[in-house]
């Protein structure tokens, strides 16, 4: 395994349209980074790039060090999993898995081993000699990964690969995938749209946003530490709640004369059924049990708040009374939406 | 009863068509088993009085048929191997290789397809000719992979561009040339389609009549088209109509065995892209 690094990648589309802006990162060797945001940001094309199969108008890409900028996709030594698996629908799984290592000259009983190995941590040794069209898509989906496995890599490039997994064996798979990578203490590079499967899966997130890196971070710090109001609303479901200036004055978010966003996430909202101290009454507009927690929408002084209690809340309350802890505000910068402080 | 009748009706349609489809070829095989005789006796006969191979025997004893048919397997083997393997690799470049004019390069090719292959008969006696291939079974291989390159292309072309582009990307991550992507993934995949190009180049070569005509005049090198219309009877008066079809017979079983063979493949060939699949 090894460090991958992309060094100021800019690429531009037809029309002018600009798809990275001068993208930097490092991917430690045995890390697991994902590349998170909405569709259109250009994380795929950024993995893409990675992988030798678009070229950057500009900027460099280093796999263990050594440059690959002009290298084909196979001189590479990355392993890639699409979206859509993209297996051999003519060869059976074996073929499929085994078709990597043949291409480079691995010895047939070298092949032959990693093959059932790969198989077997994947559960996938019943069905060696079945095609792709005989496989259900989670099954296609751990073929896919055991090709990108017995190659060795230096680096694997995911490409939303639970996306076409139904949301039970998407929960499942995410929880299988972190384990088989920290095993076989992969660096890993994950583009996904789900901010869970990030959250949960990675140990740093480069959050991107219309071509351009809007943090990258631990999990915790970019959900603790937004730096700017984009990523504060992207992360989190509910998002954060975000107050523009003359909101959050109103409600005396702000020091006498400061210009400043305020957000606060759902879950550090205070709520309670009955009046408290410092508390504000606000009508319940909507309550949404989830489960484990409800998620309130709160009439609070004219605004709209969104706030996340327990799940063992009143629903037939019409009212209730909330209050904004200072520690627990985040503030942003009205024009840059640049975090302060 | 509604549902019924437009099922016999139906029914009746199909085989009226089939009837009339195949009622030349019926007649051809009545013909081959009648002697020369009956085939001209007034009135004709619809079923031979004394049916008999003879003619069959004929066709190969008296005339050279199993070397014309030897021939004809050899222009129509070679053209096929040259006119797939050139537009398979013709294909793939134009619907995956983005190449600079490749969209006029397509025009050009459909242009060509447009030219009726009898107005490009002397230009290419003069071609064959001039590079001394008179006789050679080159001469018609080359011209009749040149003919039926634009419709091998556009065949190809139109399932290349359905194998999804993942698929090639993956292959070209696990290490695959373009040769080898080409050879062991797409070509593999677009099989049907393989088929289909392979049949139709195969049967326009065995069939074509023209070039072969005027290209070969040694008998030695003689195709079937050619050398049926060429057997004469006992006199210049005479056409002997039992062998001539004895021989249509024995050319077109072959062909009709093997469309038969592959008659689903080229199917799937033909309608590929039709509908979204």
């Amino acid at each position: 395994m090894a460090e991958v690094e992309v060094r100021n990648l800019r690429k531009s589309f037809e029309l002018g349209m600009t798809c990275l802006g001068g993208v930097s990162f490092t991917a430690r060797d045995g890390e697991f980074v994902a590349l998170l945001g909405a569709s259109g940001c250009g994380k795929t094309t950024l993995l893409r790039i990675i992988a030798g199969l678009e070229q950057p108008d500009s900027g460099r890409v280093l796999i263990g060090g050594r440059e690959v900028s002009g290298l084909s996709p196979k001189d590479r030594d990355i392993a890639m999993v699409f979206q859509n698996y993209a297996l051999y629908p003519h060869l059976n799984v074996r073929e499929n898995i085994a078709m990597g290592l043949k291409l480079r000259g691995v010895p047939s009983g070298e092949i032959e081993r990693r093959v059932l190995d790969a198989s077997r941590m994947l559960g996938l040794s019943e069905l060696l000699s079945r095609r792709p069209a005989a496989l259900s898509g989670g099954q296609r989906q751990r073929v896919a990964l055991g090709r990108a496995l017995v190659r060795q890599p230096k680096a694997f490039l995911l490409d939303e690969p639970l996306s076409n997994l139904d949301a039970v064996l998407r929960e499942k798979t995410r929880g299988e995938l972190k384990l088989l990578f920290k095993r076989v203490r992969g660096t890993v590079i994950y583009v996904t749209h789900d901010q869970v499967e990030a959250m949960t899966m990675a140990d740093r997130i480069v959050v991107l946003e219309a071509g351009c890196i809007q943090q990258a971070g631990s999990p915790e710090e970019i959900y603790r530490r937004p730096a700017n109001a984009f990523v504060a609303t992207f992360l989190g479901a509910p998002p954060m709640n975000l107050f523009p200036e003359d909101q959050a004055a109103a409600l005396g978010l702000l020091p006498q004369g400061a210009r400043r966003l305020a957000g606060i996430r759902p879950e550090d909202v205070l709520v309670s059924q009955a009046p408290r101290d410092g508390f504000q009454e606000a009508l319940v507009a909507l309550a949404e049990p989830t489960g484990a927690a409800t998620i309130l929408t709160l009439d609070f002084g004219g605004l709209a708040l969104r706030a996340a209690v327990p799940g063992n809340w009143d629903l037939s309350l019409s009212k209730a009374w909330a209050a904004l802890p200072g520690e627990s505000l985040h503030y942003f910068d009205p024009g840059s939406r640049e975090r302060l402080s | 009863m509604k549902g019924k009748g437009k099922k016999l009706l139906y029914l009746a349609a199909i085989l009226a068509a089939t009837a009339w489809s195949l009622a030349p070829f019926l007649w051809q095989l009545i013909t081959s088993l009648k002697s020369q005789a009956e085939v001209m006796a007034i009135p004709p006969t619809y079923w031979p009085r004394e049916p008999s191979l003879a003619s069959y025997a004929r066709i190969f004893t008296t005339r050279p048929g199993a070397g014309d048919i030897q021939n004809s397997r050899l222009d129509a083997a070679g053209t096929t191997f040259l006119c797939t393997f050139l537009g398979a690799l013709a294909a793939y470049a134009l619907s995956r290789l983005r190449l600079p004019g490749g969209k006029w390069a397509l025009r050009a090719i459909l242009l060509v397809a447009l030219f009726p292959p009898t107005l490009l008969v002397v230009p290419l006696k003069q071609l064959v000719q001039g590079a001394g291939l008179l006789n050679n079974p080159l001469s018609l291989i080359l011209s009749y992979a040149a003919l039926n390159l634009p419709f091998a292309i556009w065949v190809l072309m139109s399932f290349f561009r359905q194998v999804p582009a993942d698929i090639e990307e993956a292959a070209q991550v696990d290490g695959f040339s373009r040769w080898g992507l080409l050879w062991r993934i797409i070509l593999p995949l677009s099989a049907p389609a393989v088929a289909t190009t392979a049949i139709l180049v195969f049967i326009f070569s065995w069939n074509e009549f023209l070039l072969a005509l005027t290209f070969l005049s040694r008998d030695s090198a003689r195709t079937v088209p050619v050398g049926i219309a060429l057997l004469s009877g006992v006199t210049v008066y005479e056409v002997p109509w039992d062998q001539i079809s004895a021989a249509v017979v024995v050319t077109t079983l072959p062909v009709v065995a093997m469309v038969l063979a592959f008659q689903k493949r080229i199917i799937e060939g033909l309608t590929a892209g039709a509908v979204k699949g």
